[in-house]
């Protein structure tokens, strides 16, 4: 039985020059779990606000959508409402009311059920999905992963038969992402519920669905089972989505390997017991002694008089043009720290050594709270303005960041306008042009898909090469490790295993990259897919 | 405090206000202190709001010293200040006036605990459940303003947009900080909206979910509340709640009615702290005989 079905669907939005889908076509059966991705901008939004009436897009439509067999249209208000659930990005945004309960009740409510039906849903969703001792809580004090799980509970209250989630783990960490699309797979193998899910996160998705669908540009690339659109894809690495796939996929792309394409960890694995590889190289001999641009030693911080310490007797140093990673679990501090080496909070106790006025630019996780203009142009002057730059200069200098950058088509359009890459590069843009000796970015990668990731890791080397020392604050181990040249575990108040990529990451078995953990006991000390394919001397039952 | 709270939200809103009522405007100083009394009793079985009355201790001093300053009738003259005689009875009103705003505040903390916002909006909501859902999404919003503002703060700071040397350019730093914060919130609360119209919020005919059966022992309480209100109001009219300090302090029990008045309030006042203590001695009971 098809739930959805697409035919020819194309759609424009109004006065925009370009359509933002172009001829899409397919179908999602009653319980499969399709998976949709795409680079940026592709359509992947739009598409999904079509299927349901109350937040479909204005604009020039063409084509048929329909669910439940009859036009989208055609469905009655109730049934629009009931049937299809919709789950959006941002986990604090969804959430209306104050409190856990009354968030719970609202679907309910709105769709005029008694209150002891209602009690009732409440009562056995929560316990099915294990939310049943927050009832009482106030929203505000839930974390992300949770925001998103209570969303994903509201609009099961109303018993939908199908799901929809445009990218509910872009602003999660690793941790809460996981059991976030665990408790979809759940829902889609014990329930049977069928779930169209857009992502970026790929690693975790692809092994999870029954079907993949690549949206590329707004029309329909690839529609297929995951691995043979895997596969197709490792046959074109120029694209966009090559380095979303998860490691596996490029292991086998990167090791030409015919066919099978492995999807997880542990098929990964078995597909690296056909080949061989060299012995690691020498270790790299510690770099010559450098002095440290900042010294914290024996920091110690807490929020309020009685709370606990969340930095306790914290030691560590930092080097110019370096791009080291702070790597850790929530709430452990990472944050803190960073606001601490801007100068906005002081340790209560130890002390942070660095040179008499040095600037330090902070990026928040939440960009836009930077942004107070119209256009990212008067933003940028502002900010020379305030710093007490001459008039004459203000234009050369905003020019030549603009440059280095790449945002001079973004320079007349509001900040909130462009994408999230864009309007990072943009907070970018401003925080250099404070000229800032040591760079702090907090969470840069939230929510950017491969194509950015790897722009900004371009950038920040460049910047490291010109002797910035850039601190970065991430749940991502993956950029992690490609981008680092030192990275660092923050954990119990203090920072630990400090080391370089191949050596941190070589040591853990958990918290570390797909390679290592596909490859850690044939290829030791290769962190990366790039590395352990380079370390690969042939199939191991070949001739030597 | 458990207790209590279990009770309906009618009864409870019902106590809260004959109390109130009474102690706004009541002259009878009896009257007031037994109002305050019940304050304190009830507010000892919750910490923090024995704290937030001491916190107020030092104005409602200032304001029984002021008064004597001012007002200058009376009979009684303790001594000269300021070429002004400090009378007896002015001391005593600035006194009774202090105790009044001392209880009033105390049984609006107490209240704040016992029916926090989602009671008011069940007793007051049935009739128009939008209202109520508009209530909760401000209280919902609320805090996350304020953790914006806090972020956007530190972020702008850390940016070097807040360095100014001027007043004016700080003033103008801080409107920076809260027109970031508008223009994210109202960002975001556009993906609010598509989430409550994802979820039907246009339809008609909304319900509430929340429920609080009436028992027997609600009504019990509720008509002794009602009673006992309508006695003190009563047994007032004839005078006792018209109490004069000027010229002479008048006597507290010229005849019997301001007596049963004030028993009445007493235990209109003293009734809640006096069911939570008998709760609470039936619960140690209890836990001692297992």
């Amino acid at each position: 039985m098809e739930i959805l079905r697409v035919e020819n669907l194309s759609f424009a939005y109004p006065g925009a020059a370009r359509q933002a889908l172009c001829d899409v076509t397919f179908s999602v059966r009653a319980g499969e779990f399709v998976v949709l991705c795409g680079e940026t901008g592709c359509g992947k939004t739009t598409l999904l606000r079509l299927f349901k009436r109350a937040l479909a897009p204005r604009g020039t439509r063409r084509g048929t959508v329909r669910c439940f067999g009859q036009p989208s249209e055609a469905m009655s208000e109730y049934d629009a409402a009931a049937k299809i659930g919709f789950v959006l990005q941002d986990p604090e945004a969804q959430i209306v009311t104050d409190r856990v309960f009354s968030e719970l009740a609202f679907g309910a409510e709105s769709l005029g059920l008694s209150p002891e039906v209602i009690r009732r849903r409440i009562a056995e969703t929560a316990a099915w999905l294990g939310i049943q001792n927050w009832l009482q809580q106030d929203t505000h004090t839930l974390s992300g992963g949770q925001k998103q799980l209570l969303n994903l509970a509201a609009v099961l209250i109303m018993r939908p038969d199908v799901l929809l989630l445009d990218e509910p783990t872009a602003q999660l960490d690793p941790v809460a992402s996981s059991e976030f699309l665990q408790t979809l797979y759940r829902l889609n193998r014990e329930m049977g519920l069928t779930i169209l899910l857009s992502e970026h996160r790929l690693e975790e998705a692809f092994p999870l669905s029954d079907r993949v669908l690549v949206l590329s540009d707004g029309r329909l690339a690839w529609n297929d089972a995951p691995q043979k659109v895997a596969e197709a894809i490792c046959r074109s690495p120029e694209n966009a989505m090559y380095g979303a796939l998860p490691g596996a996929a490029r292991l086998f792309s990167l090791l030409a390997g015919a066919r099978d394409c492995p999807l997880t960890v542990r098929a990964g694995k078995r597909f690296l017991q056909q080949f061989r590889f060299a012995e690691p190289s020498a270790a790299v001999p510690p770099q010559p002694f450098q002095k440290p641009l900042v010294k914290l030693r024996d920091v110690w911080f807490r929020y309020a008089k009685k709370a606990p310490d969340v930095l306790r007797g914290l030691r560590f140093d930092l080097y110019r043009g370096e791009i080291c990673c702070i790597l850790g679990g929530n709430g452990a501090g990472k944050t803190t720290l960073l606001q601490l080496l801007a100068g906005t909070k002081r340790p209560w106790r130890g002390r942070i050594e660095a040179p008499k006025g040095l600037r330090a630019a902070l990026l928040p996780q939440e960009v836009r709270l930077l942004f107070t203009e119209e256009t990212v142009q008067q933003d940028l002057l502002l900010l020379l303005e305030v710093l007490g730059v001459p008039t004459a200069k203000r234009e050369e200098r905003l020019l030549e960041a603009a440059r280095a950058l790449r945002i001079e088509p973004y320079l007349h359009r509001h900040p909130y306008d462009v994408s999230g890459g864009e309007r990072q590069r943009c907070a970018l843009a401003k925080a250099l042009l404070t000229e800032p000796e040591l760079l702090l970015l907090d969470e840069p990668t939230k929510g950017l898909d491969a194509v950015c990731k790897r722009e900004l890791r371009a950038l920040l080397r460049r910047l490291a090469a010109q002797g910035v020392c850039v601190l970065l604050v991430t749940h991502d181990v993956e950029f992690a490790a490609e981008t680092a040249d030192r990275c660092a575990l923050l954990f119990d108040g203090g920072v630990i295993g400090a080391g370089t990529p191949e050596d941190f990451f070589s040591e853990n078995s958990f918290y570390t990259t797909a390679a290592v953990r596909m490859a850690h006991d044939l290829c030791p000390r290769a962190v990366t897919c790039a590395a352990v394919a380079a370390r690969c001397t042939g199939k191991a039952d070949a001739p030597c | 405090m458990s207790a209590y709270c279990r009770l309906h939200p009618a009864v409870l809103f019902c106590t809260f206000s004959a109390v109130l009522l009474c102690t706004v405007f009541s002259a009878h100083p009896l009257v007031r202190g037994l109002s305050l009394l019940g304050a304190l009793c009830f507010a000892a079985f919750e910490r923090g709001i024995l704290k937030t009355g001491l916190r107020c201790l030092p104005f409602c001093l200032l304001l029984t010293i002021v008064n004597p300053l001012f007002v200058h009738e009376g009979v009684t003259v303790l001594f000269w200040a300021f070429g002004a005689p400090f009378t007896l009875e002015a001391l005593l009103y600035g006194a009774a006036q202090s105790v009044s705003l001392l209880a009033v505040l105390l049984w609006c903390a107490v209240y704040l605990r016992v029916l926090p916002e989602e009671k008011w909006l069940y007793l007051f909501g049935k009739r128009c459940p939008r209202l109520v859902l508009t209530l909760c999404m401000a209280l919902r919003f609320v805090p996350l303003l304020l953790a914006r503002l806090r972020e956007a703060d530190s972020a702008q700071t850390a940016l070097g947009l807040q360095a100014s040397a001027t007043r004016s350019g700080r003033v103008r730093g801080k409107l920076r900080v809260l027109s970031a914060v508008l223009s994210l919130s109202l960002e975001s609360a556009m993906d609010t909206a598509l989430s409550m119209q994802a979820r039907g919020y246009a339809l008609r005919g909304r319900t509430r979910a929340a429920v609080f059966r009436f028992t027997v022992r609600d009504a019990v309480a509720l008509s002794l509340t009602g009673l006992l209100c309508a006695a003190v109001l009563a047994l007032g009219t004839s005078g006792g709640h018209a109490y004069s300090f000027y010229p002479r302090a008048a006597a507290l029990f010229p005849d019997a009615q301001s007596v049963w008045m004030c028993a009445a309030f007493g235990i209109l006042a003293l009734w809640p702290a006096a069911y939570e203590g008998w709760k609470l001695a039936v619960w140690k009971f209890c836990v001692s005989k297992t």
